[in-house]
């Protein structure tokens, strides 16, 4: 995996979401954290071009975003914060049948990768199951096993453990642990990231930390942790 | 009738119930989900055109029957069902009022045997059948339209989701208010469902951008793509 941010800004009319970034993610996983309104989840939202840069481009493995997005979008598989705002069917078969029919025109193939990828996050029993009845934890897992299904070569999460309890939030975490794929893992948990690569801080708009989980956690809980309104 | 016949007779009855309602929805399930449609359709008109009341009370009650049948859920939920009680005993009630008992019987009738084929179809069709027929019927008419037939049928589908978000959506507001103390009323509601609803929209758009439902896909091409894999 290469994505290249170069030099990207992203403004709206009332102020700047983003300042200056130009980074290369290379490493198997990558966190990111910051405080609300800090700009980390419209960082990755770049990523696969749900948000578009006001100048600068980004690069996910030689192809120009802005320019490829259907195919960076098949590249990179998205989750999002809120499983209820992602799963678009009312039966979970029903949810990753329809995602995987441009992909796998037979009916045979797509049902035996729908068995397959929740048998991987150890969810097939609820194959036949109404999302609505669902748990939280359960759906964000079958929003995860939607996503995995499409078998993408770069997974980002965006604070996919907030609604989580700690069952499933441990649960998620093991299982994007054994992912082959690269993550990208937005979270405001610090606990989340202590097995990763690298980990990225933003704070009003800019990466304001960029290393190792220990030294970034560190530089965190002592400049970010104070309470709003008082100075660092 | 002794304590042991009656429960065996009790448990033959159940024994047929459910072999019934087995039986019921299987057969139901396993109808083209274009021939249900169509079917409804027909009902529908045939059900508009009959007036003769003893005729209209026997359809619905077994479209009614049928329904019940084929649901999974065991017990009505009163909580559920209230509001479309509410709403057919207003109409039979304006009906009454306008043209007379009679035809406010009729009305009722019609309305409860249409509800109930309706709800058998959805309850025995997927979601994707039926997509796959609204696609089907659509496609015909996308090039006069401009219209993209997977489209409309992932908003077909997408209506059915949102259906029980949005009941819960309204839930949710309505308990906020209770506990600031607010008096629930249609108005203090609807800003925050209004909020609320745009925000799910823009979220879910976000969703199926990113999983490109509903449009069609390149071919995976290989990618300059160093090896970053565990």
């Amino acid at each position: 995996m290469i994505i290249n941010f170069n030099q990207i800004f992203l403004e709206n009319p009332t102020r700047q979401i983003l300042r200056d970034v130009s980074l290369s993610l290379t490493e198997s996983r990558i966190g990111v954290i910051g405080a609300n309104g800090s700009g980390k989840s419209t960082l990755v939202r770049l990523i696969n071009g749900l948000v578009s840069p006001t100048a600068g481009s980004v690069v996910v493995n030689g192809l120009d975003v802005s320019q490829n997005l259907k195919l960076v979008r098949q590249l990179v598989g998205f989750v999002f914060q809120n499983p209820d705002n992602q799963i678009v069917f009312p039966v979970v078969s029903e949810d990753l049948d329809f995602g995987l029919k441009p992909r796998l025109p037979n009916a045979n193939d797509r049902h035996f990768r729908i068995k397959e990828t929740l048998a991987r996050l150890g969810i097939e029993k609820l194959y036949e199951r109404a999302v609505h009845e669902l748990s939280g934890g359960e759906k964000q897992l079958v929003a995860l096993a939607a996503v995995l299904s499409l078998e993408p070569e770069i997974l980002i999460l965006d604070e996919p453990t907030t609604q989580l309890d700690l069952r499933y939030r441990n649960r998620l975490m093991h299982i994007v642990s054994r992912l082959k794929q690269p993550v990208i893992f937005v979270t405001h948990d610090l606990d989340l990231l202590q097995d990763f690569d690298r980990v990225l801080v933003v704070d009003q708009g800019q990466i304001v930390h960029d290393g190792s989980p220990r030294q970034a956690l560190d530089w965190y809980v002592v400049h970010m942790s104070q309470p709003m309104g008082q100075g660092a | 009738m002794n304590t042991y016949k009656l429960s065996l007779l009790n448990r033959l009855r159940h024994i047929c119930r459910l072999g019934l309602r087995r039986t019921l929805r299987q057969v139901l399930q396993s109808m083209p989900a274009g021939f249900k449609l169509l079917g409804l359709i027909f009902f529908s008109t045939a059900f508009i055109l009959l007036h003769n009341i003893v005729w209209l009370s026997s359809v619905a009650l077994v479209m009614v029957w049928v329904w019940l049948i084929v649901r999974t859920e065991r017990m009505v939920s009163w909580q559920k069902m209230w509001p479309l009680a509410l709403s057919f005993g207003v109409i039979f009630l304006y009906m009454a009022w306008v043209s007379g008992l009679q035809e406010g019987f009729v009305a009722l009738f019609r309305l409860i045997a249409l509800w109930a084929a309706a709800q058998t179809v959805m309850l025995t069709t997927s979601t994707t059948a039926m997509m796959q027929v609204v696609e089907t019927v659509v496609t015909p008419f996308s090039k006069l339209c401009r219209a993209n037939p997977a489209r409309i049928a992932l908003l077909f589908g997408l209506t059915i989701r949102l259906m029980p978000l949005m009941v819960q959506q309204w839930h949710e507001v309505r308990e906020a208010q209770q506990a600031r103390g607010v008096k629930v009323k249609a108005h203090n509601m609807l800003v925050p469902m209004l909020v609320r609803t745009l925000n799910r929209a823009q979220a879910l758009t976000d969703a199926i951008d990113a999983r490109q439902l509903g449009e069609t896909v390149q071919p995976k091409i290989q990618t300059h793509s160093p090896s970053a894999h565990r």
